[in-house]
């Protein structure tokens, strides 16, 4: 029950931080991805300020382990950067550039209850378990 | 209040925060990608990913109610292109092994080689899609 509490917190603060910075806005993120035409810069401060905090975090994670290498710390397997780590990472980049949200965004969107956001999501979803399945068939 | 760049950085410090709080406290990187899918193959496994879940959303539906204008009321793109791009969305994510979320923020601050390769590609995409299609 702890677990579900803090992980409740930690969900709201991210989808706060995503409405504030812009990442839920997709003009924005078009805006950044511009850079062939009127490049708006913002959402770069986004992950410049995001990426060193958790860089930090993740030290002290790391460092924490070295006197207690019992704590229950999941540090995921890079992926295999072969041909289809590169399909999937172009695809996830076009869907990006052609609407302007990513699944994090997608779902704090479903809040402004507007039409297309809903299906935004819901095609989404219905892609990530149609991905899922033919994955698991090839693996 | 809307001055861009210092919401931009609040903003990344929320999230980054967050993140580090998810780190500390369950021991977890974030990836929305990969709960969402979790939520949907294991729901009965997904666990605290559904707290994270459900608190994120909640917060969208503050946002959405709040007259702050948090949330745009339309995606404002052609009804293709927002489905293309959800199906794109969606299966690159879980093909690529994560998002925005997972390689852009947790794996680039991780230093895996992996999640810079992603989000390189992310932008380069991104941006080619935006030079085509129109920002």
């Amino acid at each position: 029950m702890g677990k579900q509490i803090w992980a409740i917190v930690s969900g709201a603060l991210f989808g706060v931080g995503l409405m504030l910075s812009g990442m839920t806005n997709p003009e924005k993120v078009k805006g950044f991805l511009n850079f062939f035409g009127k490049w708006d810069p913002t959402l770069m401060f986004v992950l410049g300020t995001a990426v060193p905090i958790y860089f930090v975090a993740v030290k002290i994670a790391r460092l924490l382990l070295k006197t207690r290498p019992k704590l229950p710390f999941v540090w995921l397997e890079p992926e295999t950067m072969n041909s289809k780590f590169f399909i999937g990472s172009a695809l996830f980049g076009l869907g990006w550039g052609l609407v302007g949200l990513c699944p994090g965004p997608a779902l704090v969107s479903l809040g402004g209850l507007s039409g297309d956001a809903a299906l935004f999501f819901a095609i989404m979803m219905a892609s990530i378990f149609v991905a899922d399945v033919v994955l698991k068939r090839f693996e | 209040m809307f001055d861009t760049y210092g919401m931009a950085i609040w903003g990344g410090v929320l999230i980054g925060g967050s993140a580090s709080l998810l780190l500390f406290k369950i021991g977890y990187p974030v990836g929305i990608s990969g709960y969402l899918s979790k939520a949907m193959s294991a729901p009965g496994k997904a666990d605290w990913r559904w707290g994270f879940l459900i608190g994120m959303l909640a917060v969208g539906l503050i946002g959405g109610l709040s007259s702050k204008g948090l949330l745009v009321d339309s995606l404002g793109v052609e009804q293709w292109k927002l489905i293309l791009g959800a199906v794109c969305v969606g299966a690159g994510a879980r093909i690529a092994g994560g998002c925005t979320s997972g390689h852009s923020l947790c794996g680039m601050a991780r230093l895996d080689r992996d999640s810079i390769v992603a989000t390189l590609v992310f932008i380069a995409a991104g941006a080619g899609a935006v030079l085509i299609f129109g920002a």
